[in-house]
């Protein structure tokens, strides 16, 4: 099938978790026919099954479907899904600019909420023309026209343009593609020209090395060529093209305006960046497509098995994931607490959560995971420096450093008006520097901050979806490493430290962080048989303490022949509970302990 | 060798708040049909002659039964099993009158098992109990009267709000009657039942400790062993019945919702009242793996004051239990006793001995 420019149409979905994205996607491929309705599981577009379970797109994935218009012509279709959280928004950034047009979806009953702002503004950013769908019209609770006025208000997106679909049952989808024709700019750029393509995502098989999904921009590509990948200059030989209908499809070449994949016996994904720009080796264009970077991990945590005897099966299980996840580093570690693990490097919080899932539950590994941290940069007063990825490795003793950086970002927060007062409380308190606010309409603004990265990945982001009830959206940005005043903070548990607790604090709220958490560890950390002092130290010095009582009452009352079964399944459920946790001299520490240093509430927010 | 029926009598004449046994309201059931195949359950079960030591007639309230029922039942029994060691019935105050114990008392009941629950008119009207402490005591008088000189009275204690000194009125009037036995049970709100519908509370776990340790202080003082988690007799008076479920020995049982073990399998009965009365009984099997095995046998021993049975567990799992868990039992060693061939969790850590039993094998 050949189809000039004029008839293909190359768009996205985005939207707000869960505000029916997926459905949407199932349904317009079963409308053009692409997957019969049989055969359609639930949200094909998602087929990792940790996305099906948190109903989040995580990776990135087209298809190319053709759609028999009202016109009686033959369109092609390339949707593009893309992923819906702020650790991708760089991904997202770089899928929307495959598209010329997004279907932006509301959820009817929800209405707008942050992830329709911000993927919204990234579309527009991004030069998209966008078709605004209310979906889950079919609901009772559904309220279409506060959508209609939020959407005016949020974005200026004219409330006679929104189209009512309910995904679920059909409703209004054939409108729909009747609009993705007419709506939408076909795609432009000259075939004749040098090769210039976007490189939006990439998976790794073991058969063709990595395959590539790609829109061309200009020039056309064909099989056998020698291309050049533009931010490091690797050349491959391709061998094979496609599209994908879902199923894979073979063809010849693919041109100016399509989407589709790319083969070229590409062994490591390590070389393939997501934003990069293919072009011809014999005949390269002379400039990229824009708004290329390298992703680096913002974020390190150590992950460590459980069992000490499954640190090879998670060695095996990383090198997997990294073959398709070129956002992920690791190296082996030893913790004294924990045994041998590996320090891990993700892209942000939930990268990482996502990574822990897929392990435990693709590979059955069940994991400890210590709270992430930024690296810092320390300057010794003998002129040594050092990088510090574990806050274990971080000196102990003051005396021996003469200054110590952190890396800082650029913070952009989009926000309703309403709460920049909020906002800008809750910035100070994560030592944010004002830099900057600016009016985008009547009712939003943008602020910006100067702030430290690892106040961003401790709870930054919760904290601000909660004091802007979910509206405000964020986008950073490292800009670098400065000179801040921090501290190795130890916790010890029943007199003895912790090295998996070590966090690194800034010196200025030391004792309110230190007080937090000792009370959080205080509540995750069940009762045992006696109390257990939990304390907090600067360098040797204990800065806040807090006991977990003995437990009194663990017994369940009544055991005759009827209860025994109940009885024991209760216990072997306590038993695999114990299983999860790590010894440390005599006190048991659930896993929760080490994500739960990210999660105290210090009471200043 | 199996030495130990239980009988389930599904039927009340009122529904407690916390239960959570099968039961139904006997003014609603077909009690003769049902007694009718449960006689035909028991003799399928074909129990060898002259094996059991114990039955144990539970519910429900087997004694909301009337008096032919209750005949018709007894004399089955009395002419399939002539022998009993321990023939136990469960009871309520209300209701037992004293026709039946005389009933009971010829048919070969050796023991009663009574609901009394609490002292106070307030927790017992909250318990959805319907009877008064007027009516515990002729009940009681009527039982020593007819002859029946093996006694328990069952109580519940930690309902929220109440406090230490509800629980020594519950002692002071359990001491009174002068039982052989006392089970005191730290109320336990389970799902589908009326407290647990109307979001009722337990006392805090600091509270129920106390409550606990009051109870176990209080009754050994006055001459009871303190031989179960929530069990105290009189020196020789301990359940033989229920020593079954703790030892980990086998047991038949049938009625509604009854479980047994036998062999290697754990059969549990239907919950459908209908089911049961088409002779459809058996409603899951769960077979007991060696493992699961060893499991229960330590947990169910380490309920008892006397503690697990090394010989035994040496018998029965082929490998030393000392040798096996040495590890642990180091960790543990401040909460348990090694004697006379027994391992036992201290008394005065009974009430955390989930905690304790885990950290044991785990």
């Amino acid at each position: 099938m050949n189809f000039d420019k004029q008839h293909i149409r190359n768009f996205c979905v985005i939207a707000h978790i869960d505000h029916g994205k997926s459905t949407l996607c199932d349904r317009i491929l079963e409308k053009t026919g692409a997957v019969e309705t049989r055969s359609l599981l639930p949200q094909f577009l998602d087929d990792m099954n940790i996305e099906r379970e948190r109903g989040i797109t995580i990776k990135l994935n087209a298809v190319n479907v053709t759609y028999k218009a009202k016109n009686g012509e033959l369109y092609l279709f390339n949707l593009i899904d893309t992923p819906g959280h702020v650790d991708f928004t760089y991904e997202v950034s770089r899928s929307l600019s495959a598209c010329e047009g997004a279907l932006l979806v509301v959820d009817a009953t929800q209405g707008v909420q942050a992830q329709t702002l911000a993927n919204g503004y990234l579309a527009i950013d991004n030069g998209l023309k966008i078709i605004p769908v209310i979906n889950k019209v079919d609901l009772p609770s559904a309220d279409v026209e506060r959508c209609q006025l939020e959407l005016i208000d949020t974005l200026a997106i004219d409330p006679d343009k929104c189209l009512r679909v309910s995904a679920k049952t059909g409703f209004g989808i054939e409108e729909l593609l009747e609009h993705i024709v007419n709506d939408l700019p076909a795609p432009t750029g000259d075939e004749n020209k040098p090769l210039k393509a976007l490189i939006f995502d990439s998976k790794f098989d073991s058969y063709r090395g990595v395959i590539v999904l790609l829109r061309v921009f200009s020039g056309t590509v064909k099989t056998g060529d020698k291309i050049r990948l533009m931010s490091n200059g690797k050349v491959f030989q391709v061998t094979e093209l496609g599209i994908r209908t879902p199923k894979e499809q073979k063809v010849d070449s693919l041109k100016a305006g399509e989407v589709g994949y790319l083969c070229a016996s590409i062994k490591n994904i390590k070389e393939v960046f997501v934003g990069d720009t293919i072009t011809l080796d014999d005949n390269p264009t002379t400039s990229p497509l824009k708004g290329f970077r390298k992703t680096q991990p913002m974020v390190y945590a150590g992950l460590y098995p459980s069992d000490n005897k499954d640190f090879e099966n998670l060695h095996n299980a990383l090198d997997k994931l990294a073959l398709n996840d070129s956002a992920l580093v690791y190296e082996p570690e030893t913790s004294v607490a924990l045994g041998s693990g590996f320090r891990c490097g993700f892209l942000g919080l939930l990268h990482m959560e996502v990574i822990q899932e897929r392990l435990e539950d693709e590979y059955d590994l069940d994991l400890v995971c210590t709270a992430p941290s930024v690296v810092y940069e320390v300057v010794f007063t003998d002129g040594r420096h050092e990088f510090i990825q574990n806050p274990a490795d971080f000196p102990k003793d003051r005396t021996k450093i003469k200054e110590t950086y952190e890396p800082f970002a650029k913070v952009e927060i989009m926000t309703p008006k309403s709460f920049v007062g909020n906002i800008m409380t809750l910035c100070q308190n994560k030592r944010g520097e004002y830099q900057n606010m600016s009016y985008i309409d009547e009712t939003r603004v943008t602020l910006e901050y100067k702030m430290p990265l690892s106040e961003i990945v401790f709870d930054f982001f919760d904290k601000l979806k909660s004091v802007s009830q979910g509206y405000a959206s964020l986008d950073y940005e490292l800009i670098g490493y400065e000179k801040s005043d921090v501290e190795r903070m130890d916790i010890l548990l029943n007199g003895e430290g912790v090295d998996a607790l070590t966090t690194v604090v800034f010196r200025g709220t030391a004792y309110q962080r230190a007080r937090a958490v000792v009370d959080k560890l205080k509540d995750v950390i069940p009762r045992q048989q006696f109390e257990i002092p939990v304390q907090a130290s600067l360098g040797n010095k204990v800065i806040a303490r807090s006991d977990i009582k003995a437990v009194r009452k663990d017994v369940l009352a009544k055991c005759y022949g009827g209860d025994i079964t109940r009885k024991k399944k209760l216990l072997e459920k306590q038993k695999r509970g114990k299983k999860r946790m790590k010894e440390f001299g005599k006190v048991q520490v659930p896993q929760e302990a080490f994500i739960a240093m990210l999660t105290v509430d210090e009471g200043n927010n | 060798m199996i030495n130990s029926l239980y009988i389930h009598i599904p039927f009340c004449d009122h529904i407690c708040a916390y239960c959570d046994f099968p039961k139904q309201l006997i003014k609603y059931s077909n009690t003769d049909d049902y007694l009718t195949a449960l006689i035909e359950e028991i003799d399928s079960l074909n129990i060898p002659d002259n094996q059991l030591r114990t039955i144990y007639i539970g519910g429900g309230t087997p004694t909301s039964l009337s008096l032919q029922q209750l005949e018709k039942l007894l004399k089955y029994l009395n002419s399939r099993f002539p022998i009993t060691e321990e023939f136990t019935i469960e009871a309520n105050p209300d209701g037992l009158t004293y026709e039946k114990l005389v009933l009971l008392k010829n048919h070969g009941i050796n023991r009663i098992s009574l609901g009394v629950q609490s002292s106070s008119e307030k927790i017992l009207q909250k318990l959805g109990r319907h009877h008064t402490n007027d009516d515990v005591i002729a009940v009681i008088n009527n039982i020593k009267k007819v002859g029946i000189n093996n006694l328990n009275l069952d109580f519940i204690y930690g309902l929220d709000g109440t406090s230490l000194n509800d629980v020594n009125k519950d002692l002071q009037l359990a001491l009174s009657l002068n039982p052989q036995h006392l089970s005191f049970y730290s109320l336990q709100i389970e799902p589908n039942t009326f407290l647990y519908i109307n979001k009722t509370k337990t006392a805090s776990d600091d509270e129920l400790a106390n409550m606990y340790s009051f109870i176990s202080d209080t009754l050994e003082k006055n001459g009871f062993i303190h031989y179960e988690i929530s069990n105290f007799a009189k020196p020789g008076f301990e359940s033989k019945h229920n020593l079954t479920y703790w030892h980990d020995e086998q047991y038949y049982a049938a009625g509604l919702g009854a479980s047994s073990y036998i062999g290697n399998l754990r059969k549990t009965n239907t919950l459908s009242m209908k089911k049961y009365l088409d002779k459809q009984w058996s409603y899951s099997t769960e077979t007991i793996s060696k493992n699961d095995e060893e499991f229960e046998f330590i947990m169910l021993n380490l309920r008892l004051k006397e503690g697990l049975s090394l010989i035994e567990y040496q018998k029965r799992f082929k490998v030393d239990f000392l040798k096996k868990y040495q590890h642990n039992l180091i960790k543990e060693k401040d909460y348990i006793t090694i004697k006379n061939d027994h391992i036992a969790v201290k008394t005065q850590y009974f009430y955390i001995l989930d905690t304790i039993f885990l950290n044991l094998v785990s």
